[in-house]
Order: C-alpha cells, then sequence, then structure tokens
C-alpha cells in the first residue's frame, strides 16, 4: 500500500527510533528510571493538546514544544515530591503519570466538541500510526534521530560513569548535574519522537523491553548495549512493516509484540547455552 | 436532575473502593503492580467479548481477572526466576498484555460493535446510566451502578472484618510470617480483589485511569494525616468529593466525566501538598 521513497523514509525513521529508545532504555535501566519512561510518556499528553489548542493544526513543531513543556513540568513535580513529601517513588510516578494524562484526556474531550482545526488525527497520539504521518513530520523526526543517536555514541563513556558511580563523577569535576539534565532532556524527545510510531501506553515498552531481551544474553555493558539496540532496530522494523500490511493494525502494538517475540527468543537462546555450561 | 444523580452515585461507588483499596498499596509499594493488572484485564475482556461474545458480568469478570492474576505471576516470575528488576519486569509485562488487547480490538472490533475502543479504555460514565433498571415505571438505578454496588460492599466488608490482619500484612509482613499469617495469601488476595475492581469499573473509567483513582486519593490523604484508620477514612471521604465535584465540573465544561474527576484529584493533591509546604515554613 505504501510504496516509493515515502515507505523507505518511514521505514528509516522507525530503525531510527528504535534505536533511540533502546540507547536511551539502557540508561534508564543502569539508573533504575525504567518507569520514570512510561511516567513521562504519560505526561506528555496535555502538553500536545495545549500545543494542538495553541496553533489549531497539527503542527509537529507546536506539538512537540508543547510536549516537552509538559514533561518537563511533570519531571519537576515528581523531583519536588521526592524531596518534599514522604511519597515513596512508585506512589509519586503512578500520582504524576494519572494525574497528567487525566488531564490531557479532558483536553482531548475538549478538542473533540470544537468546530475548528483538524483534530482528526490527535487520537493517534494514543496508540501510534505511522501512517498517518505527512512527509514534512518524517523528515524531521528523521533529522532529530539522528542527531540524537550520534549524541549517545558521543556521551556513552560518561553516561556509564555517571550511572555506576557519580561521586566519582563528582569529584573529577564533570557537571553531574548537567548531565542529568541532558539525559532528561534526551529522555523526553525520545519519547516525544516515539510517541508517534507507538503511542503514549506502549512508548515504555520500548524503553524496557529490549534491554531486558538483551541482559538474557550477555553480560558486559558494552554487549547489551549493543543487542538492545539491534533489538530495538529488528522488531521497530519488522512491526512497521507488518503494520503496512493489514489495514487498520496500530503501529505500537505490532512492535510491541515482535520485541516480545524477540525477548522469547533471547529467553530460549539463554536456556540452551545455560543447558552447556 | 436523575441523570446527573445517577452520574454522581456511579462516580461514586467507582470512587470509594479504589480509595480504600489504594491505601494498602501505597504502603506497601505495590502501587505499579496495581497498575499493571488494571492494564492487563484488557485481553481478557477482549477475550471474552469475542469467545463468549457476552458483555454479562459473570464470564467477563473470570477472564478478565484470570489475564490480571496470570500478569502478577509473570511479573513474579520474571523477578525471582530471571532476575529482571522489578520495576523492568512490571514495565514489560503490562505492555505485553495492554499491546495484546489494543490489537485484538483492532483486528475483531470491525465485527463487533459493542467493543468501543475509547469506550474501553477511558471509560464512558455517560452512557453506561443509559442501561437503567425499571421497575414499575421508576428507575431504580442502573446495571452499571448496581455491579459496582456489590462491588464495593464486597470489598468494605473484606477489608473491615480482616482488618487487623490488614493493617499486620500493611506494616509488618515479617511479623505477620511469625505469628503464622500467610502473607502471600493475602497478598494475592488484594490484587484479586483489584483485578475484580478493574474489571466492574472499567465501563464507567476505563483501564488507563483505574491507577490514578487506586493511587490520588489516598496520597492525598496521607497529606493530612499520619493516622492508620484515619488514612482510610480521609481517602474514602477524598473519593467522595472529588466524585461529585468532577461530575458537576464536567457537566459545565461538557467534557468526559472519568478522566475529569482525576483531574481534579491530582489538582487536590497539588494543592494540599503546597499547602503543608506552607505551614511548616510558616510553623518555623
Amino acid at each position: 500500500m505504501m510504496i516509493g521513497s515515502y515507505f523507505t523514509l518511514v521505514m528509516i525513521g522507525a530503525g531510527l527510533i528504535g534505536m533511540i529508545c533502546a540507547q536511551i532504555g539502557f540508561f534508564a535501566y543502569l539508573n533504575k528510571r525504567s518507569l520514570v519512561g512510561d511516567a513521562l510518556a504519560h505526561s506528555i499528553l496535555p502538553g500536545v493538546v495545549a500545543g494542538f489548542l495553541c496553533s489549531l493544526s497539527r503542527n509537529p513543531i507546536y506539538l512537540m514544544l508543547g510536549a516537552m513543556f509538559s514533561g518537563m513540568l511533570a519531571t519537576l513535580w515528581m523531583e519536588y515530591l521526592e524531596r518534599k513529601t514522604r511519597l515513596k517513588t512508585d506512589a509519586i510516578i503512578a500520582l504524576t503519570m494519572s494525574s497528567f494524562s487525566a488531564l490531557g484526556l479532558c483536553g482531548l474531550s475538549f478538542i473533540q466538541k470544537l468546530e475548528a482545526g483538524d483534530h482528526a488525527g490527535l487520537g493517534d497520539f494514543l496508540f501510534g500510526s505511522i501512517a498517518a504521518m505527512q512527509l514534512p513530520d518524517i523528515q524531521l523526526l528523521v533529522g532529530v534521530a539522528l542527531l540524537m543517536g550520534l549524541l549517545f555514541w558521543f556521551f556513552y563513556h560518561r553516561f556509564i560513569a555517571m550511572a555506576f558511580n557519580k561521586e566519582f563523577m563528582e569529584i573529577k569535576g564533570f557537571p553531574v548535574k548537567w548531565y542529568g539534565l541532558l539525559m532528561n532532556l534526551m529522555l523526553m524527545i525520545t519519547i516525544t519522537l516515539g510517541i508517534q510510531l507507538l503511542g503514549i501506553v506502549l512508548i515504555s515498552a520500548m524503553l524496557i523491553l529490549p534491554v531486558v531481551a538483551a541482559r538474557f544474553i550477555v553480560q558486559s555493558n558494552t554487549w547489551i548495549f549493543r543487542v538492545s539496540m539491534l533489538v530495538g532496530v529488528t522488531s521497530a522494523l519488522s512491526g512497521t512493516y507488518i503494520s503496512s500490511l493489514g489495514s487498520g493494525l496500530p503501529t505500537g502494538p505490532v512492535i510491541i509484540l515482535t520485541t516480545i517475540l524477540l525477548l522469547g527468543l533471547m529467553l530460549i537462546v539463554k536456556r540452551l547455552m545455560n543447558r552447556h555450561v | 436532575m436523575m441523570d446527573t444523580w445517577l452520574m454522581i452515585f456511579t462516580a461514586i461507588t467507582v470512587a470509594v473502593p479504589a480509595s480504600l483499596l489504594g491505601v494498602l498499596l501505597v504502603n506497601r509499594k505495590m502501587v505499579m503492580i496495581a497498575d499493571a493488572i488494571s492494564h492487563s484485564v484488557l485481553p481478557g475482556i477482549v477475550v471474552s467479548f469475542l469467545v463468549f461474545n457476552s458483555r454479562e458480568g459473570g464470564i467477563m469478570s473470570l477472564a478478565a481477572v484470570l489475564s490480571g492474576l496470570l500478569s502478577s505471576v509473570l511479573i513474579n516470575y520474571m523477578k525471582f526466576k530471571l532476575h529482571v528488576r522489578e520495576d523492568a519486569a512490571i514495565g514489560s509485562v503490562f505492555t505485553f498484555m495492554f499491546a495484546a488487547g489494543v490489537l485484538g480490538i483492532a483486528v475483531f472490533a470491525g465485527s463487533n460493535t459493542d467493543l468501543d475502543q475509547d469506550c474501553l479504555l477511558y471509560g464512558d460514565l455517560e452512557t453506561s446510566i443509559l442501561d437503567q433498571i425499571i421497575i414499575k415505571e421508576r428507575v431504580w438505578g442502573t446495571r452499571a451502578l448496581l455491579q459496582q454496588f456489590v462491588m464495593t460492599t464486597g470489598i468494605i466488608v473484606v477489608l473491615v472484618i480482616a482488618r487487623k490482619a490488614w493493617k499486620i500484612w500493611a506494616f509488618d509482613p515479617d511479623f505477620g510470617k511469625a505469628i503464622g499469617m500467610r502473607i502471600l495469601a493475602w497478598e494475592t488476595l488484594l490484587l484479586f480483589m483489584v483485578s475484580i475492581y478493574a474489571v466492574l469499573s472499567f465501563e464507567s473509567v476505563g483501564v488507563v485511569l483505574v491507577i490514578g483513582l487506586l493511587v490520588l486519593p489516598p496520597v492525598t490523604a496521607m497529606q493530612l494525616t499520619r493516622n492508620y484508620r484515619l488514612t482510610f477514612i480521609y481517602s474514602a471521604c477524598i473519593g467522595v468529593l472529588v466524585s461529585v465535584v468532577g461530575v458537576y465540573v464536567a457537566k459545565g465544561l461538557d467534557i468526559s466525566i472519568a478522566p475529569t474527576i482525576v483531574t481534579m484529584n491530582g489538582l487536590l493533591f497539588a494543592t494540599t501538598v503546597f499547602a503543608t509546604q506552607l505551614r511548616t515554613r510558616l510553623d518555623g
């Protein structure tokens, strides 16, 4: 159904998103922040809605700016609660993501009553639909994803050191706070890009599953990083391809199920390897 | 007018059991497991729609409770047998179950008009009141209200009868083990109640917002008191309060009710936190 250069570009975009999701997911796992990604993904919904209300169009720039803003707000809110209240991390994550996503859903139901603007595609943010994206959206996505990928290669060793020994980095004179901020920012950009493909509820799976799968068969950090990227790219590509075959198949769930298949495969490989040791 | 009352009562019967269960969940740091369960009932609901083509409480609850409990078993398997960290295990399992459910809807919903994606995910309190029970030309309630009322009563009875056991379970499971309590059985009972709750309330609030109803009233109550029993009472009161306010605000702005209730609760929580901070600052 989709042919030619458009489809090639979609596949490149999907592959890149799979890659950067796996990359940031790896660091999120090391920092024990796997579910923070889930909270952030839910939290950007009100921002997307606000971005739409400001521009009355699906201009990706406005939507992304809104998403970044409300994601940042959610991060600050979680950090504030962590410092000021006695609540545990899991309760803070749950309450932040539920109140933000509820606000977003209120906004969505408000927009649906509006006459003005083309709001047809906003629902796609919930489950992801790469087919609904226009050419400029995808060009922007490919550009930003490429930049993110490069940033990860560049900062890899510093992020690893940050995850394992923050105090050491501080003594060495690295601006630890800024690296934390950079990491948060990159997590947010990744999620903002990823929800167009995967949807809000399921993006966290792409952050978590590749790393979990990779840890079954390899041990060292470098290899977990590499294998999880491979898993992310493979499942994003094959999932996007499969969902483009059938009409009405949402991209997100198909990609997740492909990742789960890979995860099961790695589990079997792990069992077989253990048997021979 | 009647409609507004029906909506308020439906909202209250959804909010109160969640507020009570939530206190226990927050105390034992099991909030995210409850989130996973509430997402995992989706494939159960979808399967019971497709295989048995029924909307009746019985079969649907059974299928959904089974898939909810299956997800908690899977989480424990990943955590203890495969040594995956807990948050990652939860994240993997619930996204898998949820993806399966969404895909099931997308593939099969075309042939089945009862299965409305938006309704399943975000609930539809507005239409749930159309299914009314009318005896002798008087409206006695709705099917959703009846189901939820029975469930609320059941949950309150279980919590009140075994209140001492729950207290021990929530605060000192090791002590409980020492005096011969079966901690794991109580935990399973709680998760069972959470899945029953998620199934019976999904028509009104959907599967995505359940977590908000579970966690927001207790955490708000915990800002106000440190007393265990008062936490339950405050939490239930907050649940009732935000339901009433939520219904009126949603009707005033003409938007969906369920998300409005959760948003109101989120705002109330933020206000409480800021007020407590201000008070401690003023006190010195």
